[in-house]
């Protein structure tokens, strides 16, 4: 973008220096804890800004070995998001076609719905699917888990999906059907290899929104398959000696999210991705 | 041979659209008509009561003061901390758009990083190490007294929540912000600067109003995602001191989990659920018309 003040004078840039350093400030001092607090010795006792004297590993041992350790949760945590990433793209691939295509009024229709499902209460969900679940014999399941996920991750990926399918060109397909390529033809072996960047994008979104979810796992998971927000959040009530552990484990629950969003963000920035929030 | 077609290209669309109404018909609608007929119920675990009682529910609503409260929190927390995310998102995004190159993707990584604590190890985290003694991490550089649990008193715990809020989502609101300020057109603040205009002029009445379209987009998006409110919440505080930080999603949660009374729970779900349809309705025409 081009200069929208003069950068040969000191005034602006003094102002401009010192708001950035603040936001910076800002942005980052939760994580300078994250890091020092789980380096330092168990019962130093050392708090504020002070860098740790000595280095030891024994928070990120005991999160990382033993019986409480964070893998079985981090674990369910990759199954259910990534059960329910791959089952809610397959269905949303076709449905997304349909709205990008047919540019009829049923068309608009289907469009806007699958815009009001996505801002739909996860709490006027959760309470019929924990009856019926425990009816079922289903509550504390990884299979619960992923069906609730598909309330949350379907009409995200329709319309993640749809924007991706209005920038490939229908002529693509037409060239194909005068061919004589059949339907799922087409599908496979035309549309999907030309999506696949946008398939991607999208099943990253859909897996960071079932990754980061709580109300629902807080509700319908105790132990068995309990996920990694249940492991983070169950932290909080035992005694404070244990806080130490909670920020090594959050801080290698980072890695997940750390690859997701090295390679969402410039996708996010480019305004492709508007309605994944 | 033209009809044949057009039937074909309908079948095409429906069968497309099989699945994923397959789906929504058994995952979404059914669990909702299921709370509608359990919202008209006197069903309660903790009387042991479950029987048709009309419409009592809804009319409760009306005198329950704690749901009047969360709801008008909730619109509260819903209205700051989107404002907030703006004021601060939008010169960040500016400054980062103006910097050089290099400085510039720094610049990003940096201000993108709250991203990586979901909600619930931002909450917990901030609820542990920034604001809860002893380690009170937060009173510490604001020179307050460790001793002040921010999260504990009436009066600051909403605010203190916001805060962790407004830390975690800013990127969210940043980046489609940057987006947009560098697909502006140069020509047209090339030519208000060559008439002289100052940076204050710039910025109102020329980066703004072209901005606007994104702007409303993103916080409008943003707004009916934060009016859902449930995981910062009920990771740092529950709801308390004294349901003084309930948000709807926390309030209806527990009605339905810790009072175990599934029927008027699912009524309050109903009525959050309507209110969120409205809301994004609007938000719909208003997209639709830009």
């Amino acid at each position: 973008m081009i200069a929208l003040w003069p950068r040969r004078r000191i005034a602006p840039i003094v102002i401009a220096a010192v708001v950035l350093s603040v936001m910076v400030f800002w942005s980052l001092i939760p994580f300078y804890f994250l890091v020092v607090v789980p380096l330092r010795p168990p019962g130093s006792g050392a708090m504020g800004l002070e860098l740790p004297k000595e280095i030891d590993f024994g928070h990120f041992r005991s999160v990382l070995s033993g019986l409480n350790s964070l893998w079985r949760y981090l674990w369910n945590s990759c199954v259910a998001s990534g059960g329910a990433t791959a089952l809610v793209v397959a269905i949303a691939f076709p449905a997304a076609y349909a709205v990008s295509r047919f540019k009829s009024r049923a068309s608009k229709r289907v469009y806007f719905s699958f815009f009001l499902l996505r801002t739909f209460p996860p709490i006027a969900l959760v309470i019929p699917y924990y009856l019926v679940f425990s009816r079922l014999r289903l509550l504390d399941t990884i299979a619960s888990l992923i069906i609730v996920y598909i309330p949350i991750g379907l009409p995200l990926a329709v319309w993640l999906l749809k924007g991706f399918f209005d920038m490939v060109p229908s002529t693509v397909e037409e060239a194909a059907k005068i061919d004589g390529a059949s339907t799922i033809q087409i599908f496979v072996h035309i549309l999907f290899p030309v999506m696949k960047i946008g398939v991607a994008i999208t099943g990253a979104f859909v897996f960071l929104m079932c990754y980061i979810d709580y109300i629902y796992c807080v509700t319908l998971t105790e132990r068995v398959a309990a996920t990694f927000s249940m492991y983070i959040a169950g932290f909080i009530g035992d005694h404070w000696i244990w806080v130490e552990d909670m920020v090594a484990a959050a801080l290698v629950g980072l890695i997940p999210l750390i690859l997701l969003f090295s390679f969402l963000q410039k996708y996010i920035k480019k305004g492709i991705v508007f309605g994944a929030m | 041979m033209r009809r044949r077609t057009t039937i074909q290209r309908g079948t095409v669309f429906s069968l497309s659209l099989f699945p994923s109404f397959g789906f929504t018909l058994v995952f979404i609608a059914f669990p909702i008509i299921y709370a509608i007929y359990l919202s008209l119920r006197q069903y309660s675990l903790l009387m042991g009561t479950d029987y048709f009682i009309g419409l009592k529910n809804y009319a409760r609503i009306f005198t329950d003061a704690a749901f009047l409260a969360s709801f008008f929190r909730t619109i509260l927390y819903v209205v700051v901390v989107n404002s907030v995310n703006f004021l601060i998102a939008f010169p960040m995004a500016l400054l980062v758009s103006q910097s050089g190159a290099r400085l510039r993707s720094v610049l990003s990584v940096i201000f993108i990083m709250p991203l990586l604590l979901m909600p619930v190890v931002a909450a917990t985290f901030w609820r542990l190490i920034m604001y809860g003694p002893p380690y009170a991490e937060f009173n510490r550089i604001f020179g307050l007294s460790t001793e002040f649990y921010l999260l504990a008193s009436s009066k600051t715990a909403i605010w203190a929540i916001m805060l962790i809020d407004i830390w975690g989502w800013t990127p969210w609101v940043f980046l489609p912000i940057l987006g947009g300020l560098e697909g502006l057109p140069g020509e047209v603040i090339e030519a208000a600067k060559l008439e002289g205009a100052s940076l204050r002029t710039l910025v109102w009445r020329i980066i703004l109003p072209m901005l606007k379209p994104v702007v409303v987009v993103t916080l409008g998006i943003k707004a009916t995602g934060t009016f859902l409110i449930f995981d910062y919440i009920w990771a740092a505080t529950r709801g308390g001191p004294g349901g003084t930080t309930h948000s709807l999603s926390t309030y209806i949660y527990t009605q339905a989990f810790q009072s175990l009374d599934y029927g008027y729970g699912s009524a309050l779900a109903i009525v959050m659920l309507l209110c969120a349809v409205v809301l994004s309705t609007a938000l719909f025409q208003y997209m639709r018309k830009e």
